[in-house]
Formats: structure tokens, C-alpha cells, sequence
């Protein structure tokens, strides 16, 4: 019999929900680490984990200062040719867009017209949440729908603002002259990305939502590690791949023409980034590092790839709209299950998994892994070097998200 | 271990959106391509543009744009308002002037797939989102180009909307987008339609005007013509009681006459941003505080909309003429930054 055993259900029962919350969290938290397979990845995840997780230095004062530990590669003989590089940069300098002038800022948004909702009411898990007792009113619908709006908006908004250091930190870390020159535009991109979200959110919407918690974690893990391939792997292959799933989810939903604008732009943008990561991985991958080396680094793009996945739980807006009226592990099933969080999945995988295959972190020992996660069947699909902006706007657009049930 | 509870979830606002938005639009021009030239009417001209960087160039309607041509060797601005509706085509329709040095360029020249720049758009003479009462249109001689796009755009929106429209025309042979107009009273029963031939009836008085117009009070009244004739039927609607309040005036004004500018710097004191800046002998008083990083408000570069008005503290500029500076703005010491340029040492309250 079970009398003895204490599961985790058993031992919150009887606590009030607060208490639980807590308790849930913290384990939850603790689940993170432990979880890491390889012991060298755990220990430089670790402070960010720490920092994000348990202190939750996001969540308070008005920065955070994150030491970087990386070299300057600074060239005295401008060698290092790398010309796929210079045409992706070439190709880069041509498309320069201008936030303020290519986009329509004088458009009403006015997230509660039916007809151009900035998010429509078929994107929030009402019925997930029906099924745990939440039910909503048509109003309170409406604005919780334009709160997932905010809130996945200020994730993008913290996304780039992390992307635009990293953009700078690799182009001072990384050895071959093209790849520097090219580097010099992406941080152009990420800043013009940051401001363009801030604006839209600052403007339009007028509420921005904090950090989330894990957000953090990889932006603080990748921003600190001293070496340029880990940055490189984890903002132009993980968070470039996060970011695609995420823009393309949110463009294919939005009937906001200003947002559904922007989000095309932005992108177009990030097919030339991912492709500028792969591009110097495989290189660098596949000449320079051990077979322990590879190893590790896989192990690496499997846990953030994890992270990724199941993660983005939006605990904000569990705090700001149901705490009190259900459970913190409910809510985060609610989530899992939702057919957006589906969709995200989806686009952000379709080009994750053939990005890692082609820079060769996909060996048989780790597919094994992602077989496991239920991952494998984006093997094969096509990588950045074969994609532009515009095949990725198809795609994007293409992709039907699986109607709720 | 345990995170600390409660927590921040929204990052706290200040009074409203960053100053930083509020800038106005960059002064750096787009490229655009003629796509078409359409024979609008007698002396009138229209043409579809198309951005060169095929990127979109979202406007308003009833907004402008500052067209710049190159003209032996000279850079000519000259503004021209959108006749396409929102979200159309790129359409600025040019009345040919006999002297027009600008307008006979493009009359003679300028050829279909030809590439030029253009600045904005610009132009606060558009409907307002919150209004949703009936409209009243006074458009006169090319006046009706910022009007049709504003008709168009609002039956678009709402085709069930009272919309009326006044047209003066010297005569039919000059008379703009009647074949639009009459396309859109067939499918809007809300649309009312007066014409005006100068030729044959004279230039209508305040009374007349106010008769032809007569806006209900919950309406918006927009003028676009000549000044005296928008004073007159601003005169006859303020005598027939309707609030002056409740009228948009597009202003009109001919082409600047260019006058030899200083050929030395000249020193300029912007004295509320605190910045001394030298003017460079070519350089208005706009392109020198521009050039210096201030934040300066202009729209149309070429002395016809008045956002850029300045007071002169100190000193003597130059302000290139005709401009819509009005006479009583004049006598109390307003410039045009970006038409104007000091002669003398100057300080400006900016």
C-alpha cells in the first residue's frame, strides 16, 4: 500500500496556496538543476540559475550588472577571410530598415477592436483554464487576452535587449575579419529591435511586464561565459531559434496590422542572424573542438533547448490575474497543454533542430535525447544557410496552429 | 532557495510614453520611383509613386509630401498632398503652373521609372479617429486633392457616413476627380455634392459659402484653398454660429523665391536647449540646429505648413517669401526656421 509514500500532491494537501506556490516553485526550481545530465554544464548554469531563479535579481531595482569574462579578438594583420560572411554582411548593410520611418506609428491600436486585435481571443487556453474552474467574462477575456499580449511582447523586448549585448560581445570575441564586419550589423538589428518593441509596448499597449524568470537565466548564463562559441551557440542558434518560434507564433496570431508589420521586419532580420551563427559554428565546430569539447556543447543546447520548451510559463500573469484561485502547477499544465504554446513549439523546433544537426552538435549519442523529448522528427528539415527572410515568413505564415478542443 | 513572494510584475510607468517618441520624423528623404503619369484634368498632373527601397511609406489621408527635384544642378522642394486614400497607391496629384518652375519640370521631364526623393509625409490636416459626426469638405482648385483622399478614406471606413463636399473650380475643364466623386455618390447615399464654376458664377461669398456648406453642429469642417476664400467661409460658418473650433484648415502657399543667403558662418544661440550652433553659409536656421543634434519641430522644409516657427530673440534673419507665416505672427517676431537664415548674429527662443 501507498500509506508510507509522499508524493508531492500529498505533502501540499491541507497548506494553504501561498505556502504551496512556494514549495512547488522552489522544488521546481531545484528540478532545473538537478536535471542537467552533464556535470560541466550544470556548474556554468549554475549562477545563472542561482541568480535568476532563486534570487530573482530580475525582479528587482533598475539593472542588473552581469560581469562578462570574454577576450577581444583584436586583429593586427586583418586576416581571416571568411567571404559567405562578407555576403551575408554585404546583404545585411543593403536591407538597413528604419523603425521609425518604414513603420506607420500614427496607427490606432486599440487592443479591444474586434476586428484588429493586437491578440485574438482564439490564443488564450480559456478552455484549459475552464476545465481547473477559471471561467473569465467576456471583458475580462478581452483583457487577458491584451495582458498575453504585453506579456509576450516585454519577453521580446528583454530577448533583444539581451541579444543586442551578446551581438556586440561576439563581434569582439569572434577571429575572422568578415564575421566582425557582419557582427557590426547585427548590432545595428538588435538595437533597432529593441526599439521598436519598447516603442510599441511604451505607445501603444502602456504595459510592460518584468523579466520573466528563465528568460533571465539564459540570457545571464550566455552574456557572463567566457567563451564566444557558447554565445554564439546560445544567441544565433538557441535564443535566434526561441525568438523565430515566438515572432512567428505571435505574427501569425495578431490581426494588428502595425504589430503584424514590425514582427515581418524583425523576422527577416533574424533568417540573416541564424544564418551568420551557423555559418561560423560548423566552421569552428567541425576544425577546432575535441570530441569532449562537442560534447559538452551539445549537452548544452539539449538542456537550454529543454529550458526553452518548457519554461515560458508566463508565471507573471499567474501572479497578476489566478493566484489565490488555482494552483501554480495547475496553471503551468494549463499552459503546456494550450494550443499556442503548441504552435510555439512547433515553429521554434522546425528551425532549431536541422540549425543544430547542420553545425553537428547532433550526434547519435544526444538524438537519442531529443528522440526522447519527441524532437527528432525536424531532423532533416532545411538550415539557415538554405532559407531567406521571405521563406521564413512562408513557412511561418503557412503553419496552421491546432485549434483548441 | 525560496523565490522571494510576492513579486514585481509590471514595470512601473511614468506619466505617459518617452519624450523620445514624440520627435518628429527624420529629415532624411526616401527614394521613390514615377510609376505612372496620369492626366488628371487641364494643368493637372498625377503621380504614382512607388518607394525604391519597396518598403511601404505609410501616410495619412490628407497628408503631404515634400517632393524634392533636382533642377539644373539645384535641389527644388515643392509640397504636394496625397490623392489616394489610405492604405492605396502613392498618389500626389500637381496642378501645372504656366511659371511653375517645379511643376513645367515635371510636366516636360519627368518620365515614367524616373527616380527622385521626397520627404514625409507630413501634414496634420486628417480625420480624427474619435470623431465619428458627419464631415463638411471645402476643396478649391487643387484644394481637393488632400479632400478626395479624406472622402475616399472615410466611406471607406464607414459608407453609411454624411459626408459633404463642396468643389470651386475655375471651370469644368480644370475641375479635379468629378469621375471619383461621381463613382462614390452612386454607392454612398450619404454623399452630397455641390460644384462651383468661377468662370460662371464668380468666387462665392461668406454668405454662399455658408449656405453651400452648412454642416450640422455635430460635424468637422475641413478647408483647403486660397486664403481668402477659407477667411470667407470661415466668416459666413462663424456668422451662421457654428464653433470655429470644429474647422481644419489645409494652408496654401506658392513656391519660395530663392534669395542669396549669407556666404560666412554665422553664429545662432538656441536659448532654451542652451546650444550655440555656427551656421554654414548654404544652411537655414533648421539645418543648423539639426545639424547640431537639437530637437527641433518641422514637417515640411519648404515654408508651407508653420511647424517649424520660431520666435527671434536677438538679431536679423532672412525669411524666404511667399510663406505661410501669418502678418500677426510676423509682427510678433516669429520666423521660419527652416526657411529662414541669420544675417546677423541671432538668438532664437528654441
Amino acid at each position: 500500500m501507498s500509506a508510507n509514500i509522499v508524493t508531492l500532491p500529498r505533502m501540499l494537501d491541507g497548506l494553504p496556496g501561498k505556502a504551496q506556490n512556494t514549495i512547488y516553485s522552489a522544488l521546481d526550481n531545484l528540478r532545473v538543476m538537478t536535471s542537467v545530465g552533464n556535470a560541466k554544464v550544470a556548474a556554468t548554469m549554475a549562477p545563472s540559475v542561482f541568480r535568476g531563479l532563486i534570487l530573482g535579481v530580475a525582479r528587482d531595482g533598475d539593472a542588473v550588472q552581469m560581469p562578462a569574462q570574454h577576450s577581444t579578438h583584436f586583429s593586427l594583420t586583418y586576416g581571416g577571410e571568411f567571404p559567405e560572411m562578407y555576403e551575408l554582411y554585404r546583404r545585411a548593410v543593403a536591407n538597413q530598415w528604419d523603425g521609425d520611418r518604414d513603420l506607420d506609428w500614427s496607427t490606432d491600436v486599440d487592443p479591444e477592436n474586434p476586428e484588429r486585435p493586437v491578440m485574438p481571443l482564439d490564443y488564450p487556453p480559456f478552455e484549459g483554464l475552464a476545465a481547473k474552474g477559471i471561467k473569465l467574462t467576456p471583458k475580462e477575456k478581452l483583457r487577458f487576452a491584451n495582458d498575453i499580449a504585453s506579456w509576450t511582447l516585454s519577453q521580446f523586448m528583454h530577448g533583444e535587449q539581451g541579444a543586442l549585448y551578446a551581438a556586440a560581445q561576439v563581434t569582439e570575441s569572434v577571429q575572422w575579419m568578415d564575421a566582425k564586419f557582419y557582427g557590426a550589423t547585427q548590432v545595428m538589428d538588435e538595437g533597432r529591435h529593441l526599439e521598436v518593441f519598447l516603442r510599441y509596448l511604451d505607445t501603444k499597449l502602456q504595459k510592460t511586464y518584468v523579466c520573466n524568470d528563465n528568460l533571465f537565466v539564459i540570457l545571464d548564463d550566455l552574456l557572463t561565459d567566457s567563451r564566444w562559441d557558447v554565445k554564439f551557440l546560445g544567441m544565433q542558434i538557441m535564443v535566434e531559434g526561441l525568438a523565430l518560434g515566438a515572432f512567428g507564433t505571435m505574427y501569425n496570431f495578431t490581426r494588428e496590422p502595425l504589430l503584424k508589420q514590425l514582427l515581418k521586419y524583425v523576422i527577416q532580420d533574424e533568417a540573416r542572424h541564424v544564418h551568420y551563427g551557423v555559418l561560423a559554428l560548423r566552421e569552428h565546430i567541425g576544425k577546432e573542438l575535441s570530441p569532449a569539447e562537442i560534447r559538452e556543447r551539445e549537452d548544452w543546447a539539449y538542456e537550454v533547448a529543454l529550458l526553452m520548451r518548457n519554461r515560458f510559463l508566463s508565471h507573471e500573469l499567474y501572479y497578476e490575474w489566478f493566484e489565490g484561485r488555482m494552483s501554480l502547477k495547475d496553471w503551468d499544465e494549463v499552459i503546456l497543454n494550450a494550443p499556442s504554446m503548441a504552435a510555439f513549439r512547433h515553429l521554434m523546433f522546425l528551425r532549431l533542430i536541422p540549425n543544430l544537426e547542420y553545425i553537428g552538435l547532433m550526434s547519435d549519442r544526444i538524438k537519442a535525447h531529443y528522440d526522447k523529448a519527441g524532437l527528432t522528427s525536424f531532423l532533416g528539415g532545411k538550415n539557415a544557410t538554405e532559407l531567406s527572410g521571405e521563406d521564413l515568413i512562408r513557412d511561418i505564415a503557412a503553419y496552421k496552429a491546432p485549434t483548441p478542443h | 532557495m525560496f523565490g522571494r513572494h510576492p513579486r514585481r510584475i509590471i514595470l512601473p510607468r511614468g506619466s505617459g510614453p518617452a519624450a523620445r517618441w514624440k520627435q518628429r520624423p527624420s529629415q532624411t528623404p526616401r527614394r521613390v520611383r514615377v510609376e505612372k503619369i496620369v492626366s488628371e484634368a487641364q494643368d493637372a498632373i498625377t503621380l504614382v509613386l512607388v518607394p525604391d527601397d519597396d518598403r511601404p511609406l505609410a501616410f495619412r489621408a490628407g497628408q503631404y509630401l515634400t517632393h524634392i527635384f533636382e533642377i539644373d544642378g539645384r535641389d527644388e522642394r515643392r509640397i504636394y498632398s496625397l490623392s489616394s486614400a489610405e492604405g492605396g497607391a502613392l498618389a500626389c496629384t500637381i496642378r501645372v503652373l504656366p511659371e511653375g518652375r517645379a511643376s513645367q519640370f515635371i510636366a516636360r521631364q519627368l518620365r515614367e521609372g524616373d527616380v527622385y526623393r521626397v520627404l514625409g509625409p507630413g501634414g496634420d490636416f486628417t480625420l480624427d479617429p474619435a470623431h465619428q459626426g458627419s464631415l463638411v469638405l471645402l476643396g478649391a482648385g487643387s484644394g481637393m486633392t488632400p479632400v478626395i483622399s479624406l472622402v475616399e478614406t472615410a466611406l471607406a471606413s464607414d459608407p453609411q457616413r454624411s459626408v459633404r463636399v463642396v468643389d470651386v473650380q475655375h471651370d469644368e475643364a480644370h475641375a479635379l476627380f468629378h469621375a471619383r466623386l461621381r463613382a462614390l455618390a452612386q454607392n454612398h447615399p450619404g454623399l452630397s455634392w455641390d460644384s462651383v464654376v468661377t468662370a460662371v458664377e464668380g468666387r462665392p461669398d461668406a454668405v454662399r459659402l455658408a449656405h453651400l456648406l452648412r454642416p450640422a453642429a455635430d460635424a468637422q469642417v475641413y478647408l483647403c484653398g486660397p486664403q481668402a476664400l477659407m477667411d470667407a467661409a470661415e466668416a459666413g460658418l462663424k456668422e451662421a454660429g457654428f464653433d470655429l473650433q470644429h474647422i481644419r484648415r489645409e494652408r496654401f502657399v506658392a513656391a519660395p523665391q530663392h534669395r542669396p543667403r549669407p556666404t560666412q558662418p554665422v553664429p545662432i544661440v538656441f536659448k532654451r536647449s542652451a546650444h550655440s550652433v555656427e551656421q554654414q553659409p548654404g544652411e537655414s536656421l533648421l539645418d543648423a540646429g539639426l545639424r547640431a543634434g537639437l530637437k527641433l519641430e518641422f514637417s515640411c522644409t519648404v515654408g508651407g505648413c508653420g511647424h517649424c516657427k520660431v520666435r527671434v530673440l536677438d538679431g536679423e534673419v532672412l525669411l524666404e517669401e511667399p510663406n505661410c507665416l501669418l502678418p500677426e505672427e510676423r509682427a510678433a517676431g516669429y520666423t521660419l526656421a527652416c526657411s529662414a537664415c541669420a544675417t546677423t548674429p541671432v538668438t532664437v527662443d528654441a
